[in-house]
């Protein structure tokens, strides 16, 4: 026994091993868990203040429970900078503030109009994310989607993360994240498209999916030299208060909002999109078998082709669009009509309808772009790809790069066929 | 007679030792510089550095069975062996500094967030004493046994991007004074190929063999180039901001309702190739002061290795900042020197004759 024992102690690396054992193992006993000493925050805010700044944090607390109930608690923190407003908040939660699962960024309409880049420039240089976050807009104060959003949970069993997720998916021309952001304000055109989520208050029969009702969370404590916590609703109830998902995105230029665009200035964007399809177009007072109708149909396939030249001194960007198209309700009297879900009738009336309402719509978002200088849809980024040289000596004679679009002569060519 | 490791081996410390330095930082310090023309900028300093390759073949083919020491011992002299041989292992031991430097930031940007310097050395340092003390085919043997597992590791991370957005770079923004400048500012990252120097009559390359020997290192470089590629396509606007670009290259993009954590892969990835890094420097460093001290032994040049290492980091080195600051300083002006003087050196062994053919 006891040679064994000297044989195994002269191989060094057991020794370590022991060593390490012993110099680890009781710290690792004696230390409470992580969960103890770190707020797990997966959803952070910036709103303005007086103070300055104030970020509120949602974090998941976890707890011991027989349900799947996550508990989660909105905090928030007050300071002249973001840096100081997240310490207080670290100081009103009492723990430190663990960003690694921070997976949605609110920023409220009053600091989009100021400079989103030094807001969030605390979360990319602190470099704690473990990975790009969602990053939308609200309209009134970030705080409240927060609170909103925890209860989103407990309503419906949908999470704010699974929302953006559709808006993303389906409704933007690309992901609505900080990293995306980042992308627009730091390239040629300095302009970046994100998510909007506004909140209404009280307007439970508005257009739009209805996410979550509640009233404005009250018990987020404020950490501001000992200042007491805001309390809930005293004495008496607020309005019940809602998240409004209607498909709204911010277009940022220089890092500062400059226009919020509805659902369908972004279906407009997305027309030069391979991925994106289902936009509904509607076409009114159309003839079908004798009489006329209002037809709704949707874009079931789409290919995009686009070319970019310079044509007599000018850029010119062409988009050849084919879309397949299917119909999908008639509206009016339906008596002489054949139901036949099998045929999408496209007549050359309608066809030449659907053109119009496209371009029209295109037209609408192009002088939107060209207005705030805020090339969204990539056309400057082609053309200094594609002609580089000519693009090169054109902006030469321009004020800036950002002018370049306003040159620019968009044609859109369509192929609508029924699918 | 010490024992060789094979041409596999050999193949693969070299794959380990072109990886070295360039997986995390340099993408996103090349990028602030030259933007995505930091790719050309990691070509040139490769086309450089690759001309060493014949040279050390040739070298060892002409002298199958001395070391690099003994060859220059025999032309040059005791006292310009042993300026070189420190020279090297100043070298040997700066790699070690930065290979440990940018992964232990990488580690506690990614896991502990607070400092953990004391964790990670009494953990990584017994290994690497270990492995080292066990002599080179030890740690060749583990390199070879893992090496399939950093190679399917490395290519997943390459391949997850193709999940998110990619664009193709556009090249040749730059100028070329910009780009060849850029290609060495940080040579100190490069210079891979002086360890095969060190270790030369350890390698067992017959004639004949250089064809394979030749894909190891074209592989090598091929990860890096690959690699450089995908981030540059994925981040062609944010890649300064981007400080761990192998891990970067899996997160940074928003799959919802997806598998969290993906960069896991990428931890265990650079986990093993800094490990395999390490010991491949610090047995580099123990060759070259056995050479230039041989009354003392490994164990004097590994304890001293250890101390030397624990106390730059204990009291100098600390962030990101330090570390890119010695890079492109004096680092990088060493290390071009030591390149330059190897190759010089090694030339001219490679014409003349051999000594013991002249006494025929």
């Amino acid at each position: 026994m006891k040679k064994k024992i000297k044989s195994y102690l002269k191989n060094p690396m057991l020794l370590v091993l022991i060593l390490v054992l012993i110099m680890f193992t009781p710290q690792g006993l004696y230390s409470p868990g992580q969960s103890r000493n770190v707020g797990v925050v997966v959803a952070i805010g910036f709103d303005s203040a007086p103070e300055g700044y104030e970020v509120s944090l949602l974090t998941f607390i976890p707890k011991a429970n027989q349900t799947f109930k996550e508990v989660n608690s909105v905090i928030s923190g007050k300071g002249d900078n973001i840096a100081q407003a997240v310490y207080n908040a670290q100081v009103a939660l009492g723990r430190r503030v663990g960003l690694s699962h921070v997976q949605t960024t609110v920023i409220s309409e009053d600091l989009m109009k100021e400079n989103v880049p030094a807001i969030v420039d605390y979360l990319t240089r602190l470099a704690a994310l473990s990975s790009s976050t969602i990053f939308i807009g609200t309209n009134g104060k970030a705080k409240e989607v927060l609170s909103l959003s925890s209860k989103l949970n407990d309503g419906i069993g949908l999470d704010l993360q699974q929302v953006v997720g559709f808006n993303s998916n389906r409704i933007f021309p690309a992901e609505t994240s900080l990293e995306e952001f980042y992308k627009g304000y730091y390239g040629r055109t300095k302009s970046s498209l994100i998510g909007y989520l506004p909140v209404v208050e009280g307007e439970e029969e508005a257009q739009g999916a209805i996410l979550a009702e509640g009233e404005t969370a009250g018990g987020a404590s404020l950490s501001d030299g000992g200042s007491e916590g805001e309390g809930g609703s005293k004495g008496g109830k607020e309005k019940a208060k809602y998240i409004l998902n209607t498909g709204q995105s911010v277009l940022l230029k220089d890092g500062k909002m400059v226009h919020i665009l509805s659902l369908e200035q972004i279906n407009s964007i997305n027309l030069l999109s391979d991925k994106t399809r289902g936009q509904i177009v509607r076409v009114d007072n159309a003839e079908v078998d004798g009489q006329k109708h209002d037809l709704s149909y949707r874009v079931r396939e789409k290919m995009v082709k686009t070319t970019t030249k310079f044509e007599n001194g000018y850029p010119v960007f062409q988009a050849n669009i084919d879309l397949g198209m299917e119909l999908m309700e008639i509206n009016g009297e339906h008596h002489n009509l054949q139901v036949r879900s099998e045929f999408s009738k496209l007549t050359p009336e309608i066809i030449s309808k659907i053109e119009h309402h496209f371009k029209q719509e295109f037209k609408e978002i192009v002088d939107i772009i060209k207005t705030n200088s805020a090339d969204i849809l990539g056309v400057t980024d082609l053309f200094f790809k594609q002609h580089r040289k000519e693009y090169l000596k054109y902006i030469s004679n321009l004020s800036g790069e950002d002018e370049f679009i306003n040159h620019v002569v968009f044609q859109l060519n369509f192929n609508i066929e029924p699918n | 007679m010490k024992a060789k490791i094979s041409l596999r081996q050999t193949g693969i410390l070299t794959v380990m030792c072109i990886l070295a330095n360039k997986l995390l930082l340099l993408p996103s310090l090349l990028f602030e510089r030259t933007g995505v023309d930091g790719l050309i900028s990691v070509a040139i300093s490769f086309a450089v550095e690759l001309i060493l390759i014949p040279i050390f073949l040739k070298l060892k083919t002409k002298h199958p069975s001395l070391s690099f020491y003994e060859i220059l011992k025999k032309y040059f002299g005791v006292i310009a062996v042993k300026t070189i041989f420190f020279a090297l292992l100043v070298f040997m031991f700066m790699k070690a500094i930065l290979t440990f430097g940018i992964v232990y930031v990488y580690f506690k940007q990614e896991i502990y967030q607070e400092e953990f310097l004391m964790l990670i050395l009494v953990c990584m340092l017994p290994v690497l004493t270990h492995g080292v003390l066990s002599g080179l085919r030890t740690i060749s043997r583990t390199m070879e046994f893992f090496f399939t597992v950093v190679l399917v590791g490395f290519f997943v991370c390459l391949l997850m991007s193709l999940f998110t957005s990619v664009t193709l770079p556009v090249f040749f923004v730059n100028s070329a004074g910009t780009i060849f400048s850029s290609a060495f500012k940080y040579f100190i990252v490069f210079d891979d190929f002086l360890f095969l120097f060190i270790i030369m009559d350890r390698v067992d390359i017959k004639q004949g063999q250089e064809k394979k020997f030749y894909f190891y290192v074209l592989l090598g470089m091929f990860m890096v180039l690959a690699m450089f590629f995908f981030f540059y396509a994925k981040y062609p606007v944010t890649a300064f901001m981007h400080d761990n670009a192998l891990s970067d290259l899996l997160v940074f993009s928003v799959q919802f309702s997806a598998i969290g954590r993906l960069n896991i892969i990428a931890m265990i990835t650079i986990m093993l190739i800094t490990l395999f890094q390490m010991e491949i420097f610090c047995f580099g460093f123990c060759q070259c002061f056995e050479n230039l001290l041989p009354k003392l032994n490994k164990k004097h040049a590994i304890a001293l290795f250890d101390i030397v290492l624990s106390l730059i980091f204990l009291l100098f080195v600390g962030s990101h900042a330090d570390i890119v600051e010695a890079a492109e300083g004096w680092f990088s002006i060493f290390a071009i020197g030591v390149f330059v003087v190897v190759f010089i050196v090694s030339l001219i062994l490679c014409f003349v004759r051999r000594k013991d053919e002249e006494k025929d």
